[in-house]
């Protein structure tokens, strides 16, 4: 009987091994495939952010808050135009300006959809800077100063229709001529 | 061996040594490991109170608000450190253009990270008779199947409790078979240490609470993410209420990234 019992001893020492090993590197927790590397997805987790949340950037441009949170723009993030904001605040860099990044969201294009407010570069005022009339932080066209008297007149359309003389913005085509004073005020100090 | 210690008495001394080392110091921190409990070499740490298993994150791309602008792929880059060489992206935007006699053009100039408003990019479309045409942001599906994790030799990439699927860059040997695998094509290998990477739904951002940086600056909402576990999040109320697509169902791998209003062209 002492070589049976040698042997089962053996068996059973192999068995808890094998077990001691499985359960010391296999992972129960996944049913399927692969095991889970707990420690690297920790180090995954510890990398810290490069961009904030719009949040922050408030804390110290509230003037800027102010007429965003106000605008069609509002609720975008800070970051989508100016760039990731961590080395703004730990060095006080100043943050990416803004390019040409209107028409990169506002230019027609196949495949951008049809209701989206955008426009042909080389139509509406391809000359001007975009900045003339529209403040990023508060899109809606920040009217020029109109450089005559505008009050008491509704015959707007006699001269803006027409293309060489002032030609109107896309979006303002199909408004009435009722609305034009609604918005456009006579520049100060103009005749 | 003439004299000093016999053979057999060596080998058996020298058998002790090596399993009693192994037994006293590899055996308490494997278990420990197992347990849960911080390992000696290990200096990273989580955000606390982050536990996988509670959540299970879903995205959402709505294939119908995208305008293709680029700025979740320029985001992702800042955020990651992706290299910024149009080769090497962890989301990109496909352009798809079908003309009326039926055929798709797709293109993905610089992988969308400049928008598609150059004149390099519209050009060929010029003479076309377009019938329809969208923007298709793609990114890592995070698969509940993932055939990059079946197939790495070295069980260097994982899925995590939450769902998401991780490489583990140290031990990653830079064979590329889960670049072949991926049926997305959203792996690349990492120019400068040969390892994979991939995209991680910026799982440094998620167990913060905060969202993925692609999510987090699209300007039209086309990008939506958040949990499954909490009934009230915009996604739950998504999946439950809308029709939702996913990318090469046939495949089996189950992707975690759901597409509303997805064309049959693309599926």
């Amino acid at each position: 009987m002492n070589h049976l019992s040698r042997a089962g001893t053996l068996l059973i020492l192999v068995v808890a091994g094998f077990a001691f090993v499985r359960y010391a590197t296999a992972q129960v927790s996944l049913p399927l495939i692969g095991l889970v590397r707990e420690d690297n997805a920790a180090h995954w987790a510890s990398l810290s952010p490069r961009l904030g949340s719009s949040m922050q950037c408030q804390q110290c441009h509230d003037d800027v808050d102010m007429k965003w949170s106000r605008s069609a723009h509002a609720g975008q993030s800070c970051e989508s135009c100016h760039g990731a904001g961590d080395r703004h605040i730990e060095f006080g860099a100043i943050v990416e300006p803004m390019r040409e990044l209107c028409t990169t969201c506002h230019q027609k294009t196949t495949g951008r959809p049809e209701s989206f407010a955008a426009i042909f570069r080389l139509d509406h005022f391809p000359l001007d800077d975009c900045m003339t009339c529209h403040d990023p932080h508060s899109p809606a066209a920040a009217f020029p100063d109109i450089p005559h008297n505008v009050e008491g007149r509704e015959d707007c359309l006699a001269c803006h229709g027409v293309r060489e003389i002032a030609s109107l913005p896309p979006n303002h085509i199909e408004r009435p001529v009722e609305l034009c004073l609604g918005c456009h005020k006579r520049a100060e100090g103009s005749p | 061996m003439s004299k000093g210690v016999p053979r057999r008495t060596f080998l058996g001394l020298a058998g002790r040594v090596v399993v009693g080392s192994i037994v006293i110091y590899g055996a308490p921190s494997l278990v420990m490991s197992r347990l849960g409990q911080p390992g000696t070499a290990n200096a990273d740490s989580a955000p606390p109170g982050y536990e996988p298993r509670k959540h299970e994150w879903v995205f959402i791309v709505d294939t119908t608000k995208c305008i293709g602008c680029g700025r979740c792929v320029r985001a992702c880059k800042e955020e990651n450190s992706v290299p910024m060489d149009p080769d090497y992206n962890r989301t990109w935007i496909e352009r798809y253009v079908q003309t009326s006699d039926g055929e798709w053009h797709v293109d993905s100039p610089d992988a969308g990270i400049n928008g598609f408003t150059s004149w390099e990019a519209n050009s060929e479309l010029e003479d076309l008779d377009i019938t329809k045409a969208f923007f298709l942001p793609k990114l890592c599906n995070q698969c509940e199947k993932p055939p990059c994790v079946q197939v790495c030799p070295v069980a260097a990439t994982y899925k995590t409790g939450d769902g998401v699927v991780l490489v583990d860059r140290g031990r990653c040997i830079g064979c590329r078979y889960c670049i072949q695998a991926c049926p997305y094509g959203a792996r690349y290998l990492d120019p400068h240490e040969h390892v994979a990477d991939k995209c991680t739904w910026c799982y440094h951002r998620i167990t913060r609470g905060l969202k993925p940086a692609c999510v987090e600056v699209c300007p039209v909402g086309a990008r939506k993410f958040g949990d499954l576990r909490d009934p009230e999040s915009e996604v739950s109320k998504i999946i439950d209420e809308l029709r939702t697509y996913v990318l090469k169902e046939d495949l089996g791998t189950r992707p975690r990234v759901h597409y509303t209003q997805l064309d049959e062209g693309v599926r």
